[in-house]
């Protein structure tokens, strides 16, 4: 298909859009990598460097869907984001990142099933992401029908 | 004016967006003559070899990356494409012709003049030819969509085959690469082909009229640079502004965008106000055999029985989805993955009773999208779960995991039949919908409709809509087809008075 010649001249008067509402500090993202991990399913079992491999793709695509969401989503998603890592400090003494991966389970379960609709929502917009990410992961997948063989299950 | 522009085109035609109604449009105006420019916010992706539900093309796709929501008492997660080919590339491909009654209701209360259930039925026909509409191969019925069948057949109840905009037998999966029949691959080459050109990565975001006339649009072109995002390694763009000066503008957004442009550019007279959806219940169905429904078609058969309130049907089948389903209680519904071969996904969908809103986000010009489930619409869902869940039963499920924040399983008829006498509770759902139309209604009501009978805004003598949001009011069917036959029969009239046809 057709691409039209103007297009050779980017460069030169540009301006980046991707700054400004979008930006997001590390800390957010170490965050992520943490909340993540602690929603991955445990199944199927992987081998540890696949498993890894694997998880830094999904914290990749769950933060790239953050910050696709409109501005008005986003940003106060992100502002809880931020009250999810603080208002451990209030239960354990410290933030969500530094705590042990026990704890984060427990905290971020605590979350999930939250009698507030809002802070239920916080978590299931990220689960959803990981969930559909990993278990459609091709060798995600390949793994369970492994499994399901191997358990004799649905033969 | 845009500042600085530093692109600026000139053509007869301006087409913005390339879905459904765009794609026939433009290739409709190329054809007879014209000199057309397509512009399309979206990039333009290979898509041969690539499974459009995956999430990565969910990330290149979808609109948001799939997360639009749809803000009201309980919250809708609406996907739509943003890549040309428009939600055409996403789809199901599923084709239906507009049902009768609707067009009689639009002839009665919209004032839609010379429209008529035979004309468009010609107009189906023909745009049947070019998709290659068409039904599955009875052995290639996929176990979910089988079982599905048995159990209406045995309560008796009426239920049809949906045709496809496909080709058939590539492979076992609807999303077999080439498969669809998507604009992509059908009218935008058609368009091109009669020289047609296409802008991709090029978001329009204002019209600029006078005394009823667009004289010229601005927006901006996006290309990706070699730099990633630092936070999310994200692509990063670049953007510079782009004028377009053109004699006739077609605006083909859909029924989310077309009314984004138009209010933004302060055109609002009963624009954005009519919104119609279908919002839809999913089921994760357990069975006692594997069905292995990830490597099947999607399912094809509609239980018509409760039609046009209620629908119900198959739904496209990954562990990812089947899990996303079960998220809504995950904790509870986590064993269930264990069984994940033997499951199936369905839903239930209603006509939507109420209408919602679109508006645009100050400052950042995004849409704001509202619907309020009303009582009507909690009951139709309520009373299709229940059914959905007597065919299922009947057809051998075992146990049924609906979307649903309460009960997390379904473990018989009785629990199901509950939901007929008891509503679900509106907060406890969690639909989708990927239906969304009405929110620029035509006909010659001028209390109601945003255009004319052939889709020509009201005030202005160049500046006409050609996609979801014409459609006066919610059809009760896939709205693709219904989108097309009026893009291209309001396109013909335009022919017709310019003396082109």
């Amino acid at each position: 298909m057709e691409l039209l010649q103007e297009a050779s001249e980017w460069a030169k008067t540009t301006v980046e859009v991707a700054i400004g509402l979008r930006l997001i500090d590390y800390n957010n993202y170490n965050l992520l990598t943490c909340l993540v991990r602690a929603l991955l399913p445990n199944e199927p079992r992987l081998h540890p460097t696949q498993r890894a491999k694997i998880e830094q793709e999904v914290v990749d695509f769950v933060a790239t869907q953050i910050t696709t969401m409109p501005s008005f989503l986003r940003i106060p998603y992100q502002i809880a984001l931020q009250g999810f890592n603080w208002l451990a400090v209030f239960r354990y003494g410290c933030w969500y990142t530094r705590l042990d991966a026990n704890r984060q389970q427990r905290y971020t379960l605590a979350w999930s099933n939250s009698r507030i609709r809002m802070i239920r929502d916080f978590v299931k917009l990220i689960r959803s992401c990981v969930l559909l990410y990993y278990l459609d992961h091709p060798l995600v997948t390949a793994q369970l029908e492994l499994d399901q063989v191997r358990s004799g299950h649905g033969k | 004016m845009a500042n600085n522009p530093r692109h600026k085109f000139t053509t007869q035609v301006l087409v913005i967006g390339s879905g459904a109604g765009g794609a026939i449009t433009a290739a409709t105006l190329a054809e007879a003559g014209y000199s057309v420019l397509i512009a399309e916010e979206g990039p333009e992706v290979d898509l041969s070899g690539m499974a459009t539900h995956t999430p990565r093309a969910m990330q290149l796709l979808y609109r948001n990356g799939g997360l639009s929501p749809i803000l009201g008492n309980t919250n809708i997660a609406f996907v739509e494409g943003c890549c040309v080919g428009g939600s055409t590339e996403i789809n199901s491909a599923f084709w239906l012709h507009t049902p009768p009654d609707a067009v009689h209701r639009w002839q009665k209360i919209y004032g839609v003049r010379d429209l008529s259930v035979e004309a468009l039925d010609l107009l189906f026909k023909e745009i049947e030819v070019e998709l290659g509409i068409s039904f599955l191969n009875s052995d290639e019925l996929p176990p979910s969509s089988a079982r599905f069948k048995y159990g209406a057949e045995k309560l008796g109840w009426l239920i049809e085959e949906v045709p496809r905009a496909q080709v058939t037998n590539l492979g076992g999966s609807a999303y077999a690469p080439d498969a669809k029949r998507s604009m992509s691959r059908t009218y935008i080459p058609r368009a091109l082909r009669a020289g047609a050109r296409l802008l991709s990565n090029c978001h329009i975001t204002r019209l600029y009229y006078r005394r009823g006339r667009v004289s010229h649009v601005s927006g901006v072109l996006k290309k990706p640079t070699r730099e990633r995002n630092l936070w999310d390694r994200s692509q990063r763009y670049y953007t510079s502004n782009v004028l377009i000066e053109a004699e006739f503008v077609f605006v083909c957004g859909g029924a989310i965008q077309t009314p984004v442009l138009l209010r933004f550019s302060g055109i609002k007279r009963n624009i954005g106000n009519n919104l119609c959806i279908h919002p839809m219940l999913k089921v994760a169905a357990l069975f006692d055999e594997p069905l292995d429904s990830h490597h099947t078609a999607l399912p094809i058969y509609q239980v018509k029985e409760f039609w046009p309130d209620i629908t119900l049907g198959g739904s496209v089948f990954t562990p990812g989805f089947l899990a996303l389903t079960l998220s809504e209680n995950w904790t509870e519904n986590q064993e269930a993955m264990r069984n994940w071969r033997q499951m199936a996904l369905y839903y239930a969908a209603c006509r939507g009773s109420n209408r919602g809103t679109v508006r645009v986000f100050p400052l950042t010009h995004e849409a704001v999208v509202r619907y309020r489930l009303s009582r009507q619409d909690q009951m139709n869902l309520s009373i299709g779960l229940a059914r959905l869940g007597e065919v299922l039963f009947a057809g051998g499920a075992r146990k049924l995991y609906p979307a649903l924040q309460a009960p997390s399983v379904l473990n018989s008829l009785a629990e199901c039949r509950m939901f007929l006498e008891k509503p679900i509770p509106i907060s406890a759902m969690s639909l989708t919908t990927v239906h969304a139309f009405s929110t620029c209604p035509m006909g010659e009501n001028k209390a109601l409709c945003a255009t004319d009978s052939f889709g020509k805004v009201y005030g202005f003598e160049n500046l006409y809509i050609a996609d979801a949001s014409l459609i006066p009011d919610s059809p009760g069917v896939n709205p693709q087809g219904t989108i097309m036959a009026l893009a291209l029969r309001n396109t013909r009239h335009f022919l017709e008075e310019k003396g082109r046809l």
